[in-house]
């Protein structure tokens, strides 16, 4: 106890910060070793802007799983959103805002219907999402002919994705303030705690007057809004509609998610997902600069490596305290702890 | 010392068992003769589970003890050597999976064939027959949630004794611990009757129960346990009901009517804040309950006997028939919301599953049910919150004072009283306290009394659900006793004592029909 509460103060501890750690020695290993490609403005304005994606779709993922809830979909529903916008480009008049906005609603509505599969018809989140996930790629398929859609958005459109503002690409601006606001809304708000305990505990949310069934709800709506705001992004920054994208960036945003998770504190947050997302590009960064690009598999296996030992380094200090907890708890074996199963984690099974 | 013959199924002599600071058991003896089924019967407390654990191997007995199967000597505390000499036991939860099929359960009891293909058809066969040879025709498809209590027993009874490699050779033992608990009193009867072709076939059984009645119309012989103790082993013919509870509570008792059927007076002027009308349950047989605020009700009965039901039936974990008032107002059945929406507030029995986020603080776990004061300015103040755990924390004497503590790693009377703070809090016109201290030490206890005492001082209607008939006696001003999902009893006054209390949850069914009746 007193350990652990004094290196709480103290700098965390590498269990608690394996990313920050991780970053570091990035930097210091790649800024001795190649310092002249690898600590130039051009090499950071290129990870920070091609990771906005990938960040966004963690958040949208990291939503719903705060209460308990996964959302599988949110690949495909980044490249519904895209696909959508880019048909009302093409084939109306519309304002690039309007279309947008209705892309946007396209991918609620989307999200609104997993939720109900989830909640009112008792699917398995896991199952809903998945499901929901290859509807979305047939819609996505169906839309755009099964072709790449290029040259469809307008200038003012493109300019949303290519800008820099005070030297930073604008896309890094979009990824911090839809971060702050959802940082704001977990850790601040009655809602995010009501969110944060049907995560930590349904049956108990539930019997505490939590709305439950809502919290689950709204965080797959939630993040299916975030994700079509992922794919509005993509496609300001790209300019092209492909589809081979989407479904891809599943994994990597829920790795990230989890090592994320692994950070600052015992359950997925919001700054720990982005420095995940940070700390994997420019590991992966530093590495394709240091072996000019003949190591394409690097990133995967990096990706990998970097989530077993961070969730490693973090379960083998979590396990073993709530192991211990239980252990103590058990009362001495009377007749008491069978009469009553409630509170008897040691009973004979 | 009971004598070693031919026909003992097991004998276990000179057995004690100390745990830290607690002797559970003091030189027992036991005998149980092949093909006789013979109970073990003793209170909470008295060395009765321990027992059983100890013959199963789940805990090492004190150096001294001796114990034979079917005339070979058993090394006691060991699983491997229980199972090798044949002992099988069916526990109070049956340790059946309610979503597979009643031959997929068979299965799940034999060591898979390495790469052989299941053989699906025999399996059910095999299935069948053993149910079969208990007097049960249960269809090997169904699936176990769908059969009735007294199949599913059977289905586990049946398992225990199933075995492909035995020879036809019976198994010397069947230790039924607890594993009639929850059964509703006709199927008593028909599981009974399967018991007994079981030991006609040469298994004897040691019968653990809760309940006299049980041991009385099924047992062969009875051994008493008291206070880690053997009081006696006899034979059942010839025992009453009053003599087997005077054994196990070891006093005599008391020679009034049994039964007192509380008669409120019209023209009291105690008007009920909870009123609940033919609430029932799985096991709850309708019944009527008025609260007034103030009043603490206190609900005993053994396990199965409805008690552990009724906190969920009213507080919406469960869904039940019947009508809930508070204030006059209906409550919604199954909904918590509802319940806590008119001050229905409830302190769960299994506070790990039903109350708790075992990874979140103290502090987050208490403010929970009410966050709304913390609300100003656009964000939750930590502050006003830390603010106003700290103030619970002193009321409730929670020590060592950890507000930002991982809840889950505190010991159990913190947590309780963390989850009893939660409601507090809220000032509830009604709190229903589902075993408010099992698992809770001492000194927590009288804490967790005090402040339901303070609670019901404050006007809430409160109602104690408790397998602790002390605990009932400490805090309640009239006690309903509950048995098979009736009202056994209506205690007040000076009838509400620890004493009483058990010696009525020991009374036989038949005595008390007429006190069963919800008010006329």
């Amino acid at each position: 106890m007193a350990t652990a509460r004094s290196s709480r103060l103290r700098i965390p501890g590498l269990s608690k910060a394996s990313a920050l750690y991780l970053l570091g020695l990035i930097f210091l290993i790649f800024g001795l070793w190649i310092p002249e490609t690898f600590l130039t403005s051009a090499t950071f304005k290129l990870v920070l802007s091609d990771q906005v994606v990938i960040g966004l779709l963690g958040l949208a993922v990291l939503i719903p799983l705060s209460a308990g809830a996964f959302d599988l979909s949110c690949g495909s529903m980044l490249a519904f959103s895209l696909v959508v916008v880019s048909w009302f480009e093409q084939e109306t008049g519309l304002n690039g805002i309007v279309s947008s906005l209705l892309a946007l609603g396209a991918c609620v509505v989307a999200g609104f219907l997993s939720g109900l599969v989830v909640v009112k018809f008792r699917v398995n989140s896991f199952i809903a999402t998945l499901g929901m996930s290859q509807v979305l790629a047939a819609a996505t398929l169906y839309i755009s002919g099964n072709r790449q859609i290029t040259g469809v958005f307008s200038s003012t459109f493109l300019e949303f994705g290519r800008k820099e503002l005070l030297g930073i690409p604008i896309v890094v601006y979009y990824l911090a303030a839809i971060a702050l606001v959802i940082w704001y809304v977990l850790e601040w708000t009655p809602l995010g705690r009501h969110l944060l305990a049907t995560g930590a505990n349904h049956d108990a949310a539930r019997l505490a007057g939590v709305r439950t069934d809502r919290m689950v709800w709204g965080g797959l709506v939630a993040s299916a809004f975030i994700a079509g705001i992922a794919g509005l992004v993509y496609g300001a920054k790209v300019g092209s509609f492909s589809n081979t994208f989407g479904t891809p960036l599943l994994f990597p945003a829920f790795a990230a998610v989890f090592f994320g998770a692994t950070q600052f504190k015992t359950r997925a947050n919001v700054w720990g997902t982005l420095i995940a997302v940070y700390a994997l590009a420019f590991g992966v960064k530093g590495l394709q600069l240091a072996f000019e690009g003949g190591v394409y598999w690097i990133t995967p296996l990096f990706n990998g490596l970097a989530l077993l030992i961070a969730v490693a380094l973090a379960s083998r200090k979590a396990l073993p305290r709530l192991r211990l907890r239980s252990e103590e708890d058990g009362p001495p074996m009377d007749d008491r702890s069978t009469t009553s199963p409630a509170s008897a984690p040691t009973s004979a099974t | 010392m009971p004598g070693v013959s031919g026909e003992a199924a097991l004998t276990v002599a000179s057995l004690s068992k100390t745990f830290p600071g607690q002797r559970a058991l003091i030189d027992v003896d036991l005998e149980v003769r092949r093909g006789e089924i013979h109970a073990l019967i003793g209170q909470n407390g008295s060395g009765k589970s321990t027992v059983v654990k100890i013959i199963a191997g789940y805990h090492r007995p004190d150096d001294g003890a001796r114990a034979t199967i079917a005339g070979t000597p058993l090394e006691l505390g060991s699983t491997s050597a229980a199972v090798a000499a044949g002992i099988r036991i069916v526990h109070q939860d049956l340790g059946l999976i309610e979503t597979l099929s009643v031959a997929d359960n068979f299965r799940l009891n034999r060591p898979l064939p390495a790469l052989r293909p299941l053989r699906r058809r025999d399996e059910r066969a095999a299935a069948r027959d053993a149910l079969r040879v208990l007097g049960y025709d249960v269809d090997p498809t169904a699936i176990i949630a769908d059969l009735s209590e007294s199949e599913r027993t059977a289905v586990a009874v049946a398992r225990a004794l199933d075995a492909e490699d035995r020879g036809g050779e019976p198994f010397p033992l069947l230790i039924l611990d607890e594993a009639t608990a929850a059964l509703p009193g006709p199927e008593v009867d028909r599981l009974f009757s399967a018991l007994r072709r079981v030991v006609a076939d040469g298994t004897a059984i040691l019968f653990i129960s809760h309940h006299l009645d049980e041991v009385l119309q099924l047992a062969d012989r009875v051994t008493v346990l008291r206070d880690g103790r053997r009081i006696t082993t006899r034979e059942v013919a010839g025992l009453t009901h009053e003599a087997l509870a005077e054994l196990m509570l070891g006093r005599q008792l008391f020679a009034e009517a049994p039964a007192h059927t509380r008669h409120v007076d019209a023209a009291s002027d105690h008007t009920p804040v909870l009123s609940a009308r033919r609430i029932a349950g799985r096991e709850l047989a309708p019944l009527d309950l008025d609260v007034a605020a103030g009043e603490v009700v206190g609900v005993a009965g053994l396990t199965g006997s409805g008690r552990d039901e009724l906190a969920g039936l009213l507080s919406g974990r469960l869904d039940r028939s019947g009508d809930v008032y508070v204030d006059g107002r209906i409550v919604a059945s199954g909904d918590p919301r509802v319940a806590i929406g008119v001050g229905l507030c409830c302190v769960p029995a299994d506070r790990a599953n039903d109350a708790l986020m075992l990874l979140a603080t103290m502090r987050e776990n208490l403010t929970l049910a009410d966050l709304a004061p913390f609300w100003a300015r656009g964000r939750l103040s930590t502050r006003a919150e830390r603010g106003d755990t700290s103030v619970w924390v002193e009321r409730l004497d929670i020590r060592p004072p950890t507000p930002e503590a991982i809840i889950g790693e505190l010991s159990g009377g913190n947590q309780q009283k963390t989850v009893l703070a939660r409601w507090l809090r809220v000032s509830p016109r009604v709190l229903v306290l589902d075993e408010p201290t099992q698992g809770v030490d001492v000194g927590s206890k009288a804490d967790i009394h005090r402040l339901v005492d303070e609670a019901a001082g404050r006007g809430a209607a409160t109602v104690v659900c408790s397998s602790d008939s002390a605990e009932l006696e400490r805090l309640c001003s009239e006690v309903i006793v509950l048995q098979r999902g009736r009202v056994l009893a209506r205690l007040t006054g000076d009838d509400i004592n620890e004493e009483r209390i058990e010696e009525i949850q020991l009374l036989p069914l038949s005595d008390v029909v007429d006190a069963g009746a919800p008010t006329s």
